[in-house]
């Protein structure tokens, strides 16, 4: 490893800016970019552009087929077990799934950034402590875990984003760490220690700008994989709460229907998987463009 | 080499000793873990006798050491639905997780390794494409979904296997397929960019030098030193399996440990929580450092750190 690190400098730098504009050679980058901004874009947007009101019932009209099953345009992924109209369901849920994966992974990146730097501008003890600390991290069962802590505390948005966020940090931490340990005695870190800058100046002003590009690779994979999870604790019943329309919780109602309307849990679980495989496949470019050596 | 499992064998007890601490604060992390397992209606003096009688009034510190020490012997708390030991509990459960675990373990394995291979020593070929999409896919995709549409095409359309539980090999089949697939991709992808390391190493060159055939070149040096991370993988991948599989369980009615740490949440049962969180959690730090172990026998350079 540390023979490669000293190796990169200028030809690599030269290779970013070449390998940027190939953007337009990666056909699924560019799909799952236009995917992520069309399901941002419905995320911030639901309220003007869906068709109905998400809370709003006609059970007269429930378990509706969607369009390409004989229903019609009124409806055009039908509607739920209480009449409600799919779509607009579907658009709301795009919220919370974006909006939880977007703040726990920034209170993640964070957080483990910190502990990156921290541990790998110190060493010692410090290193040895966050280090053990992670180990912890990572020998508890991730799903079990939060699940107990959620048990404790209760489900809701902002437990969600805290306990996913709190829990998320250790991939930042590992990565950052490495970063920061090798860059330690490289020669513009001596150089700005030789002038006087202190060791908050080093790990703000040298080290921490350097960890960018790492970071960011690891949250755009982060990020894929808390809108997984969040799904999955409201599927379970205990991310977000019924009535608010969640990917995960529209899909736990689905579960009654499965003989008579698979599509009802169907559709969202597409919406989840569309949207996780985009963040992914740009997660990967983004790992090929700025750092190939980041193992995830 | 000596010094060196010493030292990791007393990692592994720290490493235990900080689970136990976790699952202790987990019951106190909301201040009062009487409140969490009594129904809403109880009364003040009903909370109380509960308090006295699982001695969560003495001093904190002394209740941990108490813990601790009944984990040593073994006792994680009783049950407060079951009224049973809460590890005896688990550990009834744990056969049929393990079950699960080791055939979603086998299902991925089996499609890893040749996908991997191939697609390493292929780059570019149709089954390398495949791999790729199956790789992303096997990440992206929510296990309890894929589950539900496995449910939906084998179990409620084509009738061919049970929807959910534990009978014959039958209902097996789906709920390992919907487990194994996260490790399938992501022993696929290690394995395939641990060859494509090797594959640049001199000794390889120098092999193909010497006009060895590829499959000797491949079979003598590269799998054999591409397999260590994958090795780690698939160990880690089990441990954290033998937890993960909550959501699995969920969706086939698998009775397991998953299952049950779900049904301890739901009725607040914490004592059998606590057990599931550190039974697991305990499993995986020993196959860790079970993994230091084999790591030492197949790697001899890394004694040396």
């Amino acid at each position: 490893m540390a023979a490669i690190t000293t190796t990169i400098g200028l030809p690599v730098a030269r290779r970013r800016s070449r390998r940027a504009v190939d953007i337009l050679k990666h056909p699924t980058v560019v799909a799952s970019a236009l995917v992520l901004a069309t399901m941002v874009f419905v995320a911030i947007a639901a309220p003007l552009i869906a068709p109905y009101d998400p809370y709003e019932q006609h059970l007269e009209g429930r378990l509706g087929p969607p369009l390409w099953a004989g229903g019609s345009l009124t409806h055009p992924f039908g509607t739920d077990q209480l009449g409600r109209d799919v779509l607009t369901r579907l658009m709301y849920g795009a919220r919370v799934s974006i909006a939880i994966g977007v703040m726990a992974v920034l209170v993640s990146g964070v957080l483990g950034v910190a502990a990156g730097v921290t541990a790998g501008f110190y060493g010692g003890i410090v290193d040895e402590l966050l280090m053990r600390l992670a180990d912890l991290r990572l020998a508890l069962p991730f799903v079990l875990l939060v699940i107990s802590v959620i048990a404790v505390f209760g489900p809701s948005f902002t437990n969600l984003i805290v306990i996913l966020g709190l829990t998320g940090w250790v991939p930042y931490a590992k990565i950052v760490r490495a970063e920061a340990l090798s860059m330690r005695e490289r020669e513009f870190i001596v150089a700005a220690r030789a002038v006087g800058a202190r060791n908050s100046r080093l790990m703000f002003r040298h080290i921490l700008p350097n960890t960018v590009a790492a970071a960011i690779v690891i949250g755009s994979l982060e990020l894929a994989n808390i809108i997984v999870v969040e799904a999955s604790l409201s599927f379970l019943g205990l991310g977000v709460q019924a009535p608010t329309p969640s990917w995960g919780n529209m899909l736990g109602e689905a579960r009654d229907y499965l003989m008579s309307n698979f599509w009802l849990a169907t559709l969202p679980g597409i919406a989840i998987s569309v949207t996780a495989i985009s963040v992914n496949l740009i997660g990967d470019w983004l790992r090929d463009v700025l750092d190939p050596r980041i193992q995830t | 080499m000596t010094i060196f499992i010493i030292r990791r064998f007393l990692l592994t007890l720290l490493m235990l000793f900080l689970v136990g601490l976790t699952v202790f604060m987990l019951g106190h992390l909301s201040g009062d873990p009487v409140r969490l397992m009594v129904p809403d209606q109880a009364t003040e003096a009903d909370i109380e006798r509960l308090r006295h009688a699982l001695g969560l009034d003495l001093p904190l510190p002394i209740q941990f050491l108490d813990f601790i020490g009944n984990a040593v012997r073994g006792d994680l708390g009783t049950s407060l639905r079951y009224r049973q030991p809460a590890l005896q509990l688990v550990m009834e459960r744990m056969p049929a997780t393990a079950e699960l675990s080791a055939a979603a373990m086998l299902i991925a394995l089996v499609v890893a390794i040749p996908a991997g291979i191939i697609s390493a020593t292929r780059r570019g070929s149709w089954i390398d494409g495949l791999t790729s999409v199956v790789s992303v896919a096997g990440q992206s995709l929510p296990a309890f979904w894929i589950g539900i549409m496995l449910i939906i095409v084998f179990a409620v359309q084509l009738r061919l296997l049970p929807a959910a539980g534990r009978g014959d090999p039958g209902s097996l089949v789906l709920p390992a397929l919907t487990l194994g697939l996260w490790p399938m991709a992501r022993i696929a992808r290690v394995f395939r960019s641990s060859i494509l390391e090797v594959l640049h190493e001199d000794y390889v060159r120098t092999a193909y030098a010497k006009g060895l055939r590829e499959r000797v070149v491949l079979s003598r040096h590269v799998l054999r030193n591409a397999s260590i991370p994958v090795v780690t993988v698939t160990a880690l991948t089990f441990g954290s399996l033998l937890g993960g599989t909550i959501i699995t369980e969920s969706v086939f009615a698998w009775p397991g440990v998953g299952r049950l740490a779900l049904e301890a949440i739901n009725n607040r049962d914490f004592p059998l929580m606590q057990a599931t969180v550190f039974v697991v959690a305990a499993i995986f730090v020993v196959i860790n450092f079970a993994l230091d172990l084999v790591y030492v026998w197949l790697d001899p350079r890394i004694r040396l750190t």
